[in-house]
């Protein structure tokens, strides 16, 4: 009975914690719902109360007057081109690092890792000059490149550890029955390891939807823009009023996509990294 | 006939991730390397060759060592408290089984998915001394005054631990209860029927199981806080108040582009890259343990 | 492996065809003459542009103007430089945006000469004759004219007139008052002055002060980056002022880190009675201004009595890059801005007045605070400064700001900012 009332009461201190800690985390978040329906004088005189009136104008602008709808379309196009092409490439490469041996195997593996172990934000400029000269600045198809050379390392270090847990005799029993090494891959390797591409493709989709510095650097034209860009476009000041509830409107429109993408996945996320967790 | 087979199976497979890897990641990083050698402004294709004056420049550069030293300190603190929260978020989440759970779960993980710039117009917001949230709790237990976080050369570092905290901390959970997840249940049961305690188990069956995982995020973090504080600082400081908060990837930046010196911008860049390069192998080597 | 290699195929094609279509666009065939702008969506807005290339191309029959706008276009700007590709013929950028400097200094810009020569687009004699010698001269790089002052600008300390008569303050003119109106400020509870740590705006009034005291051979003396320049009385005795302002109390808490809104909505809000800022602050501001709000300006108050008094002349620039496809073009366009009709529309619709001989003509369509301010600035007692250093030697003027900040915070020593900014001069005059 002690024993019970003991670990009674340590419970109720955790969930009062995590309560009071997941309201540091729902607080802002709802600020900046109620922020985004706010006119800007509302906003500079009392940030932190509620709209007098729900401003809807906000999100018409932002979509409309402020483009919004224009660079959404386009970190579609980009984003769901860069993870496709780093599922595609980070996979194969994954696959034959980890299931077959053969001379620099290993060495594959860490040259692909070493790019984990480098900050990326230095080499803007010089994949400019790359772009430049391969004609593919100011392309979605030079920005989707770009981005998978960025985010194999850790898409490669994942697939991995998944390919690594995959059953060791898998290939030779196909093998028997005369599967090609394409068809194995393909037909076998790739749906078995399902939730690791699924991890892999949310957390690509996660950090690139937002990416800013190097969607800075391959586009300058206006149309081909992406949308943190266009978010920072919102936020630019200087000089000029801020339009502060539009810019939480296009705030909370950036977000819509990664909180139903995240909260559809997430149980799979979490089962995926189970499954996949790297041993030694 | 079966080995062909199989070789040309493995070279057509690592051509494209190979190429696309080097080409637009790695070439890119070697190019960096090189411009740091040259005297270049970043507006015109003119380059002048000047050796290692870039680098000798660094070398006697008090502000780069001080932002360098901001940078680790930001690294350092901003991960022990990650790090020690996520882990006992992820301990929870996985041994208790309360009803919300499920719902927290997704609530703690919420901030990563706003852009690094947005957390940090929201937290310039939080810490204004005038209407900002923090001195409006403040006031609740009697603290007035107005504290003025990002104001002060003392306390602006500081300050700039919590916007990233509240950001990755739930990222770092969701690996970790992914990895707490694959230690087989019997283990625990075990330590249980011997008498050990909830502290005694994370001692010697959660750490040693997650241990990989530890190393590797850890790993991970430190490279990733050297780019989220660059749009952190230029957000809430723009590295003030006197560079008190100024990191290498703002330095970098200003070099860069406001003073047109893109050759010494990438000496930056290549030291840092290379003193991050080291720190993350050696973490990797000293931190390999056997697991029972 | 077919499937493999379709896929490959796909990707190679993909990549070639954006590059054909990137190549097509620019070889679109017209015989008439087509140009491209860059001008920033700033406070002037998009409208008065639009208006501008509708003007331009009626004066200029088969002329057509495309127009590239956005609030980081200097961004694009830099990056278009660099390739030499999709250089538009004309841009216009905020001053802070670009390093103009740099630009000049690598031959990236085209001369005005030439046009400088042809007959003035308003008024008597040539264009040249149009431009206030005062700013030609300073605007002149190597005897080349590449940066064209486009409008005139009164930056320095703003104030709530309508605060002022309330609480029956004077407005001070010199420091002595400037100290005493502290005193009365702080007795109400209200902070005296405030400013943008985060961002630069402090100098708008801290070089017009070394003006103030050493006159403009203490300026000259920074642009030269001379030894000693961080020595001189001047600068000393201007650094003594902020320290006496910081020990009364002047300075309102946090400023350090506020950016430049920040600042601004404290004098919006009425907790600080002075903000410094330029000229630009009433349309930035204009969703926070409170309905009674009346904005003046008091221009630079750190000027002894006996001083001669100074204040910051802003002066934005407009360009045409040497590479662009049409760069008489563009100077022709920039040429266009000082038409008598144009400057009239700019006046009105923007409160752009331009620096020309007579400018008087066009100030009386500024709004109120703007006129008031270039009024202030062009006033007889009042001497404009344009001071070159903080855009040519923008990594010195940076660390100066700095050191300011840390003097406003109490870290540091007038000694040691002197020893230290010589030190960076040293290293500056050496790297030339």
């Amino acid at each position: 009975m002690l024993f019970r009332k003991k670990l009674f009461l340590s419970d109720v201190i955790i969930r009062v914690l995590f309560f009071l800690y997941s309201l540091i985390i729902i607080l802002p978040m709802i600020w900046i719902l109620y922020t985004s329906f706010k006119t800007p004088r509302e906003f500079l005189h009392a940030p932190w109360a509620l709209p007098e009136r729900l401003v809807w104008e906000n999100y018409y602008n932002a979509w409309f007057s402020a483009n919004i709808g224009n660079y959404f379309l386009n970190s579609v196009i980009v984003t769901s081109g860069m993870v496709v092409l780093t599922l595609l490439l980070a996979s194969m490469a994954s696959y034959t690092v980890s299931r077959y041996k053969f001379i620099g195997s290993s060495a594959a593996a860490t040259y692909f890792m070493a790019g984990l172990l480098v900050p990326k934000v230095f080499v803007t400029v010089p994949l400019f000059q790359l772009l430049l000269s391969m004609n593919l600045l100011n392309t979605h198809i030079g920005l989707i490149l770009a981005y998978t050379g960025m985010a194999l390392p850790f898409s490669v270090f994942v697939l991995i550890g998944f390919f690594q847990n995959l059953p060791k005799d898998l290939e030779s029993a196909a093998m028997v029955d005369g599967a090609s090494h394409y068809r194995i891959f393909f037909s076998i390797m790739l749906p078995l390891a399902r939730p690791g591409l699924v991890t892999v493709s949310i957390f690509n989709f996660l950090w690139y939807w937002n990416e800013y510095p190097t969607a800075l650097t391959v586009l300058q034209r206006e149309s081909l823009k992406t949308l943190p860009l266009g978010l920072v476009i919102l936020t630019e000041t200087q000089e000029r009023a801020a339009e502060w509830g539009q810019l939480f409107a296009g705030i909370i429109i950036v977000m819509i996509p990664v909180v139903v993408i995240y909260i559809l996945f997430q149980r799979m996320l979490i089962s995926g990294l189970n499954t996949g967790a790297v041993k030694e | 006939m079966k080995k062909t087979h199989e070789r040309t199976f493995v070279i057509t497979f690592l051509i494209a991730p190979v190429i696309t890897y080097s080409l637009f990641y790695v070439y890119p990083f070697i190019n960096a390397f090189r411009i740091s050698f040259y005297r270049w402004s970043g507006l015109s294709p003119r380059m002048t060759f000047v050796g290692l004056a870039n680098y000798r420049r660094l070398f006697t550069d008090s502000i780069f060592y001080q932002t360098l030293y901001n940078q680790i300190f930001l690294i350092m603190v901003t991960s022990l408290i990650t790090f020690s929260l996520a882990m006992i978020f992820a301990v929870i989440f996985t041994s208790k089984t309360y009803p919300e759970n499920s719902f927290l779960r997704v609530i703690f993980f919420f901030p990563n998915m706003l852009s690094m710039v947005v957390v940090s117009i929201l937290w310039k917001f939080i810490y204004n001394p005038h209407f900002g949230l923090l001195n409006g709790f403040l006031s609740l237990f009697g603290f007035e005054g107005n504290t003025a976080l990002l104001a002060s050369s003392s306390t602006v570092l500081a300050a700039l631990v919590a916007p990233q905290v509240w950001m990755l901390v739930g990222f770092y959970m969701v690996l970790f209860i992914a990895s707490i997840n694959t230690i087989p249940v019997e283990l625990y049961e075990s330590a249980k029927i011997d008498g050990a305690g909830m502290v005694r188990q994370f001692i010697s069956i959660t750490i040693p199981g997650i241990w990989y995982t530890i190393q590797i995020t850890f790993v991970f973090f430190l490279i990733a806080t050297v780019s989220n504080s660059f749009a952190l600082v230029r957000v809430t400081t723009g590295g003030g108040p006197s560079r008190s908060s100024e990191v290498v990837t703002t330095y970098f930046y200003q070099q860069a582009f406001d003073n047109s010196n893109f050759g010494y911008a990438l000496a930056i860049g290549f030291v840092v890259s290379l003193v991050m390069f080291i720190f993350a192998s050696l973490i990797m080597k000293y931190t390999k343990r056997d697991l029972a | 492996m077919k499937k493999l290699l379709v896929v490959i195929l796909i990707l190679a094609l993909a990549s070639v065809a954006a590059a054909a279509g990137g190549r097509a666009e620019q070889m679109r065939e017209t015989d008439e003459q087509d140009m491209k702008i860059s001008v920033h969506l700033g406070a002037f807005g998009e409208d008065i542009w639009k208006q501008m290339i509708e003007l331009f191309e009626e004066r200029n029959p088969g002329v057509s103007v495309e127009l590239e706008i956005s609030p980081t276009n200097f961004e694009s700007l830099r990056l278009q430089y660099l390739s030499g590709r999709d250089l538009p013929d004309f841009h216009q950028a905020p001053t802070w945006s670009l390093d103009y400097q740099t630009l000049q200094e690598e031959g990236m810009l085209f001369s005005y000469e030439d046009i400088l020569q042809t007959p003035s687009p308003y008024g008597e004699g040539t264009f040249e004759e149009l431009l206030l010698p005062s700013t030609l001269e300073i605007m002149r790089h190597d005897g080349n004219l590449y940066l064209m002052p486009f409008s005139l600008g009164s930056n320095g300390l703003w104030y709530d007139e309508k605060l002022f008569r309330d609480k029956n303050w004077s407005v001070p003119t010199n420091f002595e008052e400037f100290l005493e109106f502290g005193e009365k400020a702080l007795a109400e509870g209200i902070a005296p002055f405030t400013y943008t740590g985060v961002h630069d705006y402090i100098g708008f009034i801290l070089y017009p002060t070394i003006a103030s005291i050493g006159g403009v051979e203490a300026i000259s003396k920074l642009n030269n980056l001379e030894e000693g320049a961080f020595t001189q009385n001047a600068v000393v005795e201007m650094l003594r002022r902020v320290e006496m302002i910081r020990d009364s109390g002047m300075i309102q808490h946090g400023a350090l880190g506020f950016d430049h809104i920040e600042s601004q909505t404290e004098l919006a809000l009425r907790r600080a009675a002075t903000v410094v800022s330029g000229d630009w602050i009433w349309v930035e501001m204009r969703d926070a201004w409170p309905d009674d709000f009346e904005l003046g300006f008091m221009g630079n108050p750190l000027s002894k009595a006996g001083e001669q008094r100074c204040s910051w002349m802003h002066l934005l620039r407009v360009s045409v890059p040497r590479d662009a496809s049409n760069p008489e073009l563009g100077a022709e366009f920039a040429k266009f801005m000082f038409d008598g009709d144009v400057m009239d529309i700019w006046a009105r619709e923007a409160g752009v007045v331009r620096p020309i001989v007579g400018a008087d003509a066009f100030t009386d369509y500024l709004f109120d605070a703007k006129r008031v301010a270039i009024n202030y600035l062009t006033a007889p007692d009042n001497l404009p400064v344009f001071v070159a250093f903080p855009y040519s030697h923008r990594e010195l003027h940076i660390e100066f700001m700095n050191h300011v900040d840390a003097l406003v915070e109490g870290v540091t020593t007038i000694d040691r900012i002197s020893r230290d900014m010589e030190a960076s001069l040293r290293r500056a005059r050496a790297e030339r």
